[in-house]
């Protein structure tokens, strides 16, 4: 009987509906190391691959399972793990920026490891950013400095523009030269979900930088304690902002534009300036330019002396599935071993005092001599120092504020914005 | 076995799990709405309606959200209405290759929202864009537009997607709907000698009020949840320029671990989407009683 | 209608706007399947213009990287369509031929569901399937989509069973059938080719679903392929080539379903919006 037959077909999809799954599912975990980053580009892949392979050396027995997840400078990757901790399935450890208002986003869900911190030779600052209520969250791995402005050498040198600029003025007058030339002076690149790069990379070098402004500043504002209507750094800043979009100096397409997009910018002779944390060397140079060569940096005009800093980390959430495994990751990557694998390839510099240096080009050598340098001012950089739906919500503001750079409005909206983060 | 214990068997699945995944799940989302819930770590107080209000009264990204979303789905039904209906009367007109544009027009719908965005990205990208490239080369780079990362066409660009993905949708309801127009009726317009083109306007489109309410309704389910579409395209930017409450509620609770907002906006889209809903399927199950 | 009271230059006419109208449909599919053929340097010299050495390097590649997700998505769409698939027969089933106190209300609260915004129960989701241990299984994800598929398959069985003549269930009755009798014997072989548009209509919108995917997984365990094609999506070399292979690759079983089997296709789609 044909109806039959058919019946028969319905009943074994049926079976194989509820069959095939739990057969996929059931894999035995029991040695292992579940992670979440969110390194995938050209360089920094390789380099927490080289980190994998140290771990897989010492601990040949526990297999890791490595979750890339891209885009949104980790937002995507915080999301998710978002999710899973909703749903009742953190990973063993996962990368998140390291500074005090991003951790004290995540400490509630996070297991302190003070006796894996132990006496780690980093600065003082470091101890600082990282501790919640006396404990220690996350074990980091590389700095970060993003008060840079890159340069092409060569197209400075052909305008005769004297590096390093320190202040705004120096700056404007930089720009025009670049702009009379027929060259892009400042180049953004802040689109396809990257908005907030306005907000942490050229706001923050112009509050950074602003007359009211400063390092004393911008620790206010992000602690919650300013009051942006009012306070005149704010917009000093926008009014800077303002006068460099007004000016036409900075790329229109900067909304089509992802950051590494802008990057190449400099790269192909076709702008000047580019202000981006030092990460942007890893690019610069993957594409084929050479440090101190083809292109350098200064730090951003007016920000001598300060070291803008947020750092990668790796922490332990409540609910790893496997403890043992995460606490010898977080163990191994506070050596200065992993640090020396790790930061050389992806073009960063180490946190611990005592890593070695020798492997560092001239820009890494130069970043971290300032660092090291106790006249240095460090403070905590967006990515980090403010509460984690920072970069969301700001990335917005300034993305409407460059459409439309109108500074009452901008104030305003900042002010909005600044009161949405419920403090 | 009793009757009714059979009857309940056979529904058993259905009304457990609508039962648990829509109004279970619907009325935990209210009552989250009224807790404060803020970070990662859980609730805190019940707050009433306090959410509510900071909703409506503080948050202007909410009501841009809001507004956003009402302009989109009015535009995106003004156009595909009309368009739906040209493409059914077209194909109604019987010329050769009619089923050949049937499946041309009914095309997108058959896209996921993700491969979509892919297209509609790449389609719309300023520099290196299908529609930009196209227009320089046939001399009108006057014309060229920066579509998806521009504020003032953000919202526009996405009409065109969601016009592109659905008007084939509407083109079968309509066709469906022409379809079933009596002979009698057309004959009886030709005898008092109407054209073909007057015998659509005095015959047919008049007669095309159940379809245009079925689409209606269905699209503006649609226009409010889509979120892949958006979220992948523009990511409701630049700005709020493309805020839409889809985007805001994933925003609200998965970027600034503001959960009890997010339950808030996604219980203010239930409430939309039941206002709309529920008088639609009223009347369509009335009709057909 | 009949085209040939119209006259030749007004079919000319229409034949022009057919072909505009095809141009708006057809150009994002052209441009999606002429970029998936470029091999890298062809897509840096020349992005849109016509591909000149085709390629299937993109494919190859791109395929590497969401195989895994495919089958997912296969198994998860199956599954899935089948589980709604045979528990909407049963109940519309019920609701056609069996009224009982109530039941045109629970029929209305069942298909209303249907239409609610997946955001509005997004969280309590992700808790509900994280408490069974479901979270990141395609077990997981398979309830969700069965249970989403309930108020469809409810309504397109309803439309569908409810023509069979209530004599015939009668007279069924009177012979001592029971209601699960009745069901195997006479509702099932005639709803048949019922299961052929359901089925269908459930299959192209689980496998085209994406936000269940993107909050109920974390890996490749799990993740369905429309999650799988957004994260092609890197953050900095835009290899836009393998990207768009992917997206075609992702959507070629939905699109061979639509030109293979468009006319249960449509009549899927009309049985969920309208009455027949």
């Amino acid at each position: 009987m044909k109806s039959k037959n058919l019946l028969l077909l319905l009943v074994f999809t049926l079976s194989i509906a509820i069959l095939v799954p739990s057969a996929v599912v059931s894999a035995a975990d029991d040695d292992k190391l579940v992670v979440y980053h969110w390194w995938t580009a050209g360089g920094e892949k390789e380099a927490i691959d080289a980190v994998f392979d140290l771990y897989n050396t010492v601990y040949p027995d526990i297999e890791i399972a490595e979750n890339p997840v891209s885009g949104g400078g980790g937002g995507i990757m915080r999301s998710k793990i978002k999710t899973m901790i909703m749903a009742g399935n953190a990973p063993d450890t996962f990368q998140i920026t390291y500074g005090s208002g991003m951790l004290e986003s995540w400490v509630s869900v996070l297991q302190p490891i003070d006796d894996i911190w132990d006496e780690l030779p980093v600065p003082e600052k470091i101890k600082e950013m990282g501790t919640i209520d006396g404990h220690q969250y996350g074990i980091p791995l590389n700095i970060m400095r993003n008060n840079c402005l890159w340069y092409n050498k060569d197209l400075v040198e052909e305008l005769g523009i004297e590096i390093p600029l320190t202040s705004w003025d120096e700056l404007y007058a930089a720009c025009k030269k670049a702009k009379e030339a027929g060259y892009i002076p400042y180049a953004v690149g802040a689109g396809s979900g990257q908005e907030f790069w306005l907000a942490s990379q050229i706001f923050q070098s112009f509050v950074l930088s602003a007359p009211h402004g400063g390092p004393a500043y911008l620790e206010k504002l992000y602690n919650g304690q300013a009051n942006p209507s009012e306070d005149k750094a704010i917009r000093e800043a926008l009014g800077a902002i303002k006068h460099m979009i007004g000016e036409g100096y900075i790329n229109s397409d900067y909304a089509a534009l992802t950051w590494d997009k802008a990057a190449d910018l400099l790269v192909s002779d076709k702008a000047v300036f580019y202000q981006m944390g030092d990460w942007a060397k890893g690019h610069l140079t993957a594409v084929g330019w050479k440090s101190g060569v083809d292109f350098n940096y200064q730090p951003s005009p007016g920000t001598e002396g300060v070291f803008s800093l947020h750092l990668d980390c790796f922490v332990f959430p409540q609910g790893a599935p496997h403890p043992t495994s995460a606490k010898k990751w977080l163990h191994l990557l506070r050596t200065a071993e992993a640090e020396t694998v790790f930061c050389p390839i992806k073009g960063a510099t180490p946190p611990r005092l005592d890593a070695f240096t020798d492997m560092y080009d001239v820009i890494s050598q130069d970043i971290l001599k300032d660092f090291r340098d106790p006249e240095t001012t460090i403070v905590e950089s967006a990515f980090a120092g403010p509460p984690e739906a920072w970069l969301d919500v700001f990335g917005r503001m300034f993305s409407s504020f460059f459409e439309n750079p109108d500074v009452d409005q901008g104030v305003k909206n900042f002010a909005n914005a600044y009161k949405s983060l419920n403090w | 076995m009793k009757k009714s214990v059979q009857i309940a068997f056979f529904l058993l699945p259905a009304v457990v799990l609508v039962g648990i995944f829509v109004y279970y799940f619907a009325g935990w989302s209210a009552w989250a709405s009224m807790m404060k819930w803020e970070g990662l770590s859980g609730f805190g107080d019940f707050v009433g309606l306090q959410n509510y209000i900071h909703l409506f009264t503080d948050d202007f990204v909410f009501r841009k959200g809001l507004t956003n979303t009402l302009i989109l789905s009015g535009a995106f039904i003004l156009v595909t209405l009309p368009l739906g209906l040209l493409n059914a009367i077209l194909i109604d007109l019987g010329l050769k290759g009619k089923k050949a544009f049937r499946l041309i027009f009914l095309l997108p719908l058959s896209f996921s929202f993700v491969v979509s965005a892919t297209m509609w990205v790449w389609m719309f990208a300023p520099k290196t864009g299908t529609i930009n490239t196209i227009l320089r080369g046939i001399g009108l780079g006057a014309l060229t537009q920066p579509w998806l990362t521009s504020s003032s066409q953000s919202l526009l660009g996405l009409v065109i997607i969601y016009v592109w993905q659905f008007s084939g949708f509407a083109t079968l309801v309509y066709f469906a709907g022409i379809s079933s127009v009596r002979t009698e009726l057309l004959e009886a317009a030709e005898v008092d000698g109407a054209t073909t083109f007057q015998k659509y306007l005095r015959v047919v489109i008049p007669l095309q009020k159940i379809p245009t309410f079925t689409v209606l309704f269905l699209l503006l389910m649609y226009a409010l949840r889509v979120f892949d579409l958006v979220w992948l395209t523009t990511g409701g930017g630049p700005g709020y320029s493309s805020e839409l409450l889809a985007t805001y509620m994933w925003r609200v609770a998965f970027n600034r671990n503001q959960f009890a907002d997010g339950a808030a906006i996604g219980f203010v889209m239930f409430v939309l989407s039941a206002l709309i809903v529920i008088p639609f399927v009223a009347k369509m199950r009335g009709d057909s009683r | 209608m009949n085209y040939k009271q119209l006259s030749v230059p007004v079919q000319i006419g229409i034949y022009i706007v057919l072909l505009a109208l095809s141009l708006f449909y057809l150009l994002p599919i052209y441009s999606l399947i002429n970029t998936s053929l470029k091999s890298e340097q062809e897509l840096v010299s020349a992005p849109v213009s016509p591909v000149k050495n085709p390629t299937f390097s993109a494919y190859k590649d791109a395929f590497g990287k969401i195989n895994k997700s495919f089958l997912n998505s296969l198994i998860m769409a199956l599954s899935a369509t089948a589980l709604s698939s045979i528990f909407g027969c049963m109940s519309g089933y019920i609701f056609s031929k069996y009224k009982f106190r109530g039941s045109n209300v629970l029929f209305f609260l069942i298909i209303v569901g249907f239409y609610i915004a997946p955001q509005s129960i997004l969280i309590p989701l992700v808790r509900f399937i994280g408490s069974l241990g479901l979270y990141n299984t395609l077990f997981g994800l398979i309830l969700t989509h069965t249970a989403y598929g309930m108020p469809i398959t409810t309504l397109l069985f309803y439309n569908y069973i409810d023509p069979i003549p209530h004599s015939l269930i009668e007279i069924a009755q009177i012979d001592g059938a029971s209601v699960f009798n009745i069901f195997t014997r006479i509702i099932l072989p005639l709803s048949l080719p019922g299961f052929a548009v359901v089925g269908i209509f459930q299959f192209t919108n689980i496998w085209n679903e994406f936000l269940f995917g993107l909050t109920l997984t974390s890996g490749v365990a799990s993740q369905p392929v429309t999650v799988a094609v957004a994260n092609l999506k890197g953050t900095t070399v835009a290899a836009w080539n393998v990207h768009m292979a992917g997206a075609f690759i992702s959507i070629a079983p939905v699109l061979l379903i639509y030109i293979f089997f468009l006319r249960l296709v449509i009549k899927g789609l009309l049985l969920g919006s309208i009455k027949e």
